[in-house]
């Protein structure tokens, strides 16, 4: 897979912050919990995740997996606890305000703009970092015509880093389902993220597209991102993760680099149901 | 079909008719573009047209000054609308365009210095065809070009879904208002053209019957695509004159043609990608495709189209 | 005073009319998830079919409903199967167009046949009972227990009935539903069908109340319900019953007491209060996300 080059992290504001939870890392997440009704999704859970690297989160089905990534990225208001991102505290924040901050997200199932093609909809993405009013645009003057040109070449530059430029006259709906995954990503990387959010991109994979998408990661951190993910597929989170976090009934149970959450006991028996 | 009364006069009035309907729908569009569900947009005409009767009637003001004035007016109104809804589901949104509407009709109704049920008078002819066709001529081309600018393309993807659109760091509630309120501006505007021709506006006009109107008219002609609005403004106001039956006749066949037409293309009858994907729909489609592209060169290409 | 309850009683009359329309609108829209703006019109079509049967056969009250009710069933049906079947899973709006073009071509289409002007339909039911001064006539009471009935057995099929079950079933999830084995064309028809059934009842009841059908009548009565619906929340059948009521009697306290002409304005008057009031809570059930 060819190496991203557009959708480097904004300038300005790369390099980890000193927040008040735990200097050095990108994202902290201090007795985060969330309640629908009667059911606590997630309890009191704590997460330091470090820049340039990436963190997995694996748990059964139902363990607030995604529940967690909501209240991260402000689609959901969490009902305790706080989320520090860049040091800044952005608990509550709209999910817009935390996407300019420099967080971006895939689904678990995709949520593409199903009335923009391929490339429109990674466009549609550079919103937040482009400022041309709506009259500059009418009249093509001012910024906007650098920053078209500029969202433009970078729309194909991710599209071919995702290996789907040959779609990029097609309607969402006209792609097959991996694809559709890659083309979140792309777009997810339009708005220059420092850390991005997965929610199990490769469910639906075949093994060698799942390969793939684990060097685009790797690439993604190299490149100076910082990669938050979601993922049921042991092989990929076991080769690609620095640390995972493993989440049961809403509660972290485990925490660790791969090699020691893989022997740890309350793990196995979440995932194989015995008594260890 | 017999095509009755081809004297000039009469298709002038027609045409005119068309196209500041043209217009207005044009308005729908653009309010429709972010996702909001709209039966206000009679009553934003209105206002516009309330406004401009006021200030060339009262205040001497040309015409220009007028429609600025008429679509500030449908601008404030659109913002204030477009900000009490935008949180609200779809449907309890568009409900709350048709209580607006009615409200309009109602202080249409019980000014006197509006001409209470008598409606505004008195107000100066000019509007020309030819200024009407200027307008839709440039207000076409502008909603063309906002179709591929930053804010019609969040516009777009707020419609399409909004929470994506908020993750991917769009202000949904401020796109949304905002478009909401330039359509119901370019609405007033058409507003502003119509009592300059027809020299009278009233309160009827403003309620969510006529909205409805203009609601159908967009998504009939197809409101994902500004070619759409204009189409389904201008057939439906031309097509029932052609066709000479009486009035019931003529609804008949209008309401039939609606029927008809949404369920075999639902997003109406002009779309981005042909919908049936046959020979004769994609040799029209590039063939608009060059069309548009020697008559308006730059900005306005879509990405990804050719290449 | 007693004036005051004879305007009552009267709006309840009128406003358990309102409700058995605003009722089919909600089973509807809950069900299939469309908006069928044509529903209304089928209630036009069942005082106009009373019209007929009465002008040209006979007035006998229990040939007159039932053919009433008939007609306005198999209208339902038809918009059924031209409008609401072909874009069950689409956008909202496309069935609203749908259906609205047909609501269009069905008042005009009245029109043709039977003139702008009113038509009267002579049928009359003699007597009145009097309780206190309040006069309620015969009639009245007769359409209300018409619409009390049909509220009730609303309320059974969709409750106690195994098609009935199956219906709740489809307004959860169609996939779902489908991939249970439930035939969801057959649960469109029955729900179009039974939601229009009653429409036509109310339709012979308005017209045997105001001894008249005109081509626009549904329109009007439409949006009125359209609005008792919204209010009540499309699901909870009590709730519909009570608003539609409550809707009837206002207006006639306002058209005795304020002005007849602002009757109309009314139902707009409650549907912007709870939109102020509580712009999202009643609507909570609209959701199909
Ligand atoms: N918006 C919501 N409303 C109510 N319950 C929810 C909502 N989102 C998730 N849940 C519930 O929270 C629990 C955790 O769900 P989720 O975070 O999706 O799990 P995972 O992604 O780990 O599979 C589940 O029981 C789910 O039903
Ligand atoms: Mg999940």
């Amino acid at each position: 897979m060819a190496a991203v080059e557009g959708g480097a992290p904004a300038p300005g504001v790369s390099g980890p912050a000193d927040g008040p939870n735990g200097a050095g890392s990108l994202l902290a997440l201090a007795g985060l919990g969330k309640r629908f009704g009667g059911l606590e999704a997630l309890a009191d859970v704590a997460l330091e995740v470090p820049p340039r690297q990436v963190t997995a989160i694996i748990g059964p089905n139902g363990a607030g997996k995604t529940t967690l990534f909501n209240l991260v990225t402000g689609d959901l208001k969490p009902t305790a606890g706080t989320v520090h991102f860049k040091g800044v505290d952005v608990t509550g924040w709209e999910a817009h305000r935390i996407c300019a901050l420099g967080m971006a997200r895939t689904f678990q199932s995709p949520r593409l703009f199903e009335n923009l093609n391929v490339i429109e909809n990674v466009i549609a993405a550079r919103f937040v970092r482009t400022r041309s009013s709506l009259v500059e645009s009418l009249l093509g003057v001012g910024r906007s015509r650098a920053e078209h040109a500029r969202s433009v070449a970078m729309a194909e530059e991710l599209l071919r880093s995702v290996e789907i430029w040959h779609h990029r006259g097609h309607m969402p709906k006209e792609l097959p389902y991996g694809d559709r995954r890659r083309l979140e990503i792309a777009r997810a990387l339009a708005t220059e993220p420092e850390l991005i959010l997965m929610d199990e991109p490769t469910a639906g994979m075949i093994p060698s597209e799942a390969a793939e998408l684990m060097a685009l990661i790797r690439t993604l951190v190299d490149d100076g991102r910082t990669v938050l993910l979601i993922e049921h597929n042991m092989n990929v989170v076991m080769a690609i993760s620095d640390s995972i976090m493993v989440l049961n009934f809403g509660r972290k149970i485990a925490e660790g680099p791969p090699a020691q959450v893989q022997q740890d006991a309350k793990v196995l028996e979440a995932y194989l149901g015995v008594e260890a | 079909m017999p095509l009755a009364d081809i004297s000039l006069a009469y298709w002038n009035t027609v045409l005119i008719f068309a196209g500041y309907i043209a217009i207005i729908t044009l308005g729908q569009y653009v309010s429709m573009s972010s996702g909001s569900l709209s039966v206000a947009h009679a009553a934003m005409a209105g206002a516009g047209a309330y406004t401009g009767g006021l200030l060339t009637r009262d205040f001497g003001a040309p015409l220009p000054i007028a429609m600025l004035g008429g679509a500030l007016v449908g601008f404030v109104f659109g913002i204030v609308l477009g900000f009490l809804s935008v949180r609200l589901h779809l449907l309890v949104a568009g409900l709350m365009t048709l209580a607006y509407s009615e409200v309009m009709v109602v202080v249409a109704f019980s000014l006197d210095y509006l001409g209470g049920a008598n409606g505004l008078t008195g107000v100066p002819a000019l509007t020309s065809f030819w200024l009407v066709y200027l307008m839709l001529a440039v207000l076409v081309l502008a909603i063309w070009r906002y179709d591929t600018s930053r804010l019609g393309y969040a516009a777009r993807a707020c419609r399409d879904d909004p929470r994506a659109a908020a993750a991917m760091g769009i202000n949904v509630a401020w796109v949304k208002s905002l478009t909401f309120a330039l359509g119901a501006a370019v609405a007033a505007l058409g507003g502003v053209l119509r009592i300059h021709y027809t020299l009278v506006e009233t309160p009827d006009g403003l309620g969510f019957y006529q909205g409805m109107n203009f609601l159908i008219l967009a998504v009939f002609g197809g409101s994902y695509v500004v070619w759409g609005a204009v189409f389904g403004g201008f057939t439906l106001t031309v097509l029932p004159e052609i066709l000479r039956f009486s009035a019931a006749d003529r609804y008949i066949l209008y309401g039939a043609v609606l029927t008809v037409i949404i369920i075999v293309r639902p997003q109406g009858v002009i779309t981005r990608v042909p919908l049936g994907a046959d020979g004769g729909a994609r040799w029209a489609w590039r063939l608009r495709k060059r069309l548009m592209a020697r008559l308006v060169a730059g900005g306005a290409k879509r990405p990804g189209e050719e290449r | 005073m007693e004036q005051f309850f004879q305007q009552v009683v009267n709006g309840v009359m009128v406003g358990s009319s309102y409700a058995i329309v605003a009722l089919g609108f909600g089973l509807t829209f809950s069900v299939m998830h469309v908006l069928n703006l044509a529903h209304p019109e089928t209630a036009m079509v069942g005082a106009f079919a009373a019209f007929v049967v009465a002008t040209l056969f006979t007035t006998n009250l229990l040939v007159v409903i039932p053919l009433a009710v008939l007609a306005a069933l198999l209208a339902g049906l038809l918009i059924e199967r031209l409008a609401i079947r072909p874009t069950r899973g689409r956008h909202i709006l496309t069935s609203f167009i749908a259906t609205g073009g047909l609501s269009i071509v069905m008042q005009n289409g009245a029109q043709r046949i039977f003139g702008v002007d009113p038509v009267r339909v002579a049928v009359q039911v003699e007597g009145v009972q009097t309780v206190g001064g309040v006069i309620a006539s015969n009639m009245q009471l007769m359409t209300f227990g018409l619409a009390v009935a049909m509220m009730v057995g609303a309320r059974y099929y969709v409750r106690n009935t195994r098609w009935g079950r199956a219906t709740r079933a489809v307004s959860e999830k169609h996939e779902v539903a489908q991939a249970l084995g439930v035939d969801i064309n057959r649960v469109s028809q029955l729900t179009v069908g039974l939601s229009t059934a009653m429409a036509g009842a109310a339709g012979v009841s308005l017209a045997l109340l105001h001894s008249q059908a005109t081509p626009f009548m549904g329109a009007i009565f439409g949006t009125k319900s359209f609005v008792c619906m919204l209010v009540a929340g499309n699901r909870h059948i009590e709730g519909i019953m009570f608003v539609g009521i409550l809707l009837g009697v206002l207006e006639a306290l306002v058209a005795g007491y304020i002005s007849a002409s602002l009757r109309d304005m009314v139902a707009f008057g409650i549907l912007v209060l709870v939109l102020y009031l509580r712009p999202a809570g009643i609507f909570g059930s609209y959701e199909h996300d």
